[in-house]
């Protein structure tokens, strides 16, 4: 087990940072793609992609400032000598030359072109082909930056094939983490209907994630789980077990929202119950985040 | 509903963002907890995966450390060794830390004994 200390703690913090953006990259796209299939009237579309423009901008650009600080934060946590062994120049070229600095060259640009983009997303453009454009280059910075998280971690020596599994499998899990907000903010923002359309869109492409996530996940855990009494007797597989708990939490809300609170919905008051059940579901993807780092940080499978 | 509950039951394992093994030091010359009858001439070690080996160091029952031809290297190697000189009898301990393949600091100690000669 890697020590925990202020330095270890300080990399938790820019890998929940790391996932947050990817989070809202990934989210942020799904709901664009949906809400313009969900004949939603402009005004109340505008209100909405403002926000979510918002929101972005200000998700990407903590996430753009991590990614920056991630290498100077990694030689301090080497250096072992306070804060001035960031500015260690052997250990923060030894860093730079490692995996860390190779997932940074990739992850920074791709952040900061996402970050450019996002200034440029005119949310009150008619022109479809500008929108299209928009969209499709978030969608390269997103696969760009997914891309990165295969660099360092537990992953990092596998095949081309797990990597390209566990992209699908982060994808699937951001897109689905990071439509929380813009679908709890879209119940204040738009009207009842609209947020009924919304919401059934999502439960459907929701069942799509979930096979995507079955899928890449029981691929990963066939290629990584060595015996099944480690998840018990391990502090990696207690944490694993934790984790499927919050995660279960989650699947029980989603299947709360599918089949009980969105049908229900003819009148705010619904909507409010639907928001306060989102807020939950994101308190707990806020745990889940906090364990899946814990993990690719601190805990291997040997402890 | 039978879906979402093989969904919940196996989603939470299947959750592993990535999960393969740490790096670990799998073999050291002296081994630990050796008892040794004489003075080692080499300090050895085998990591499980290629690694950057940042810091070494070998101390003995007062802390005072042993002066060897250790030098941090940034190339990435799994077996790392160094000549020793002549240590005089007592408990030594030996303190590594490394950069692994996939970007994670680790660090690790263990102790020998030299017994008198």
């Amino acid at each position: 087990m890697m020590q925990l200390n202020e330095w270890s703690v300080l990399l938790l913090l820019l890998k929940i940072t790391s996932y947050f953006s990817i989070a809202t990259l990934a989210g942020t796209l799904l709901i664009r793609f949906m809400s313009a299939r969900c004949h939603i009237a402009k005004p109340h579309l505008t209100s909405f992609y403002q926000h979510l423009k918002r929101w972005q901008i200000a998700c990407l650009a903590t996430g753009s400032i991590a990614a920056l600080l991630q290498v100077p934060i990694e030689t301090g946590a080497m250096s072992e000598s306070g804060l001035m062994g960031m500015f260690d120049s052997f250990m923060f070229e030894m860093i730079w030359e490692s995996v860390i600095g190779d997932q940074a060259v990739v992850r920074i640009p791709a952040l900061v072109v996402a970050l450019i983009v996002t200034f440029m997303w005119d949310v009150k453009a008619e022109n479809r082909l500008a929108d299209y454009s928009n969209s499709a280059v978030m969608l390269i910075t997103l696969s760009v930056v997914a891309y990165s998280f295969t660099f360092t971690g537990h992953s990092a020596e596998e095949n081309g094939l797990i990597k390209g599994i566990l992209i699908f499998h982060l994808v699937a899990i951001a897109s689905w983490i990071g439509s929380l907000w813009p679908l709890y903010k879209s119940c204040t923002l738009l009207p009842v209907n609209d947020v009924k359309r919304l919401m059934h869109y999502f439960g459907q492409l929701a069942i799509v994630i979930v096979f995507i996530l079955l899928i890449s996940g029981l691929t990963l855990l066939w290629q990584y789980l060595h015996s099944f009494s480690a998840l018990f007797t391990s502090s990696y597989g207690q944490l694993i077990l934790f984790k499927l708990l919050l995660v279960s939490a989650m699947l029980l809300l989603g299947a709360l929202h599918k089949f009980f609170l969105v049908p229900q919905i003819t009148q705010q008051r619904h909507v409010d119950k639907l928001k306060w059940s989102i807020a939950v579901e994101m308190f707990i993807v806020l745990f889940v985040l906090i364990a899946t780092s814990i993990f690719t940080t601190i805990v291997g499978p040997t402890d | 509903m039978k879906f979402f509950n093989i969904a919940v039951a196996t989603l939470g394992l299947a959750l592993t963002f990535s999960a393969s093994a740490h790096i670990s030091l799998k073999q050291s010359t002296p081994i630990e907890q050796a008892m040794l009858m004489k003075s080692p001439e080499k300090l050895a070690l085998t990591f499980s995966g290629k690694v950057r080996l940042v810091k070494l160091s070998i101390s003995d029952k007062n802390n005072q450390d042993v002066n060897f031809d250790f030098k941090p290297s940034s190339t990435p190697s799994k077996n790392f060794n160094w000549p020793l000189p002549s240590l005089d009898q007592g408990n030594y301990t030996v303190k590594w830390m490394v950069l692994g393949g996939d970007g994670h600091k680790m660090s690790g100690k263990y102790s020998f004994m030299l017994h008198e000669m």
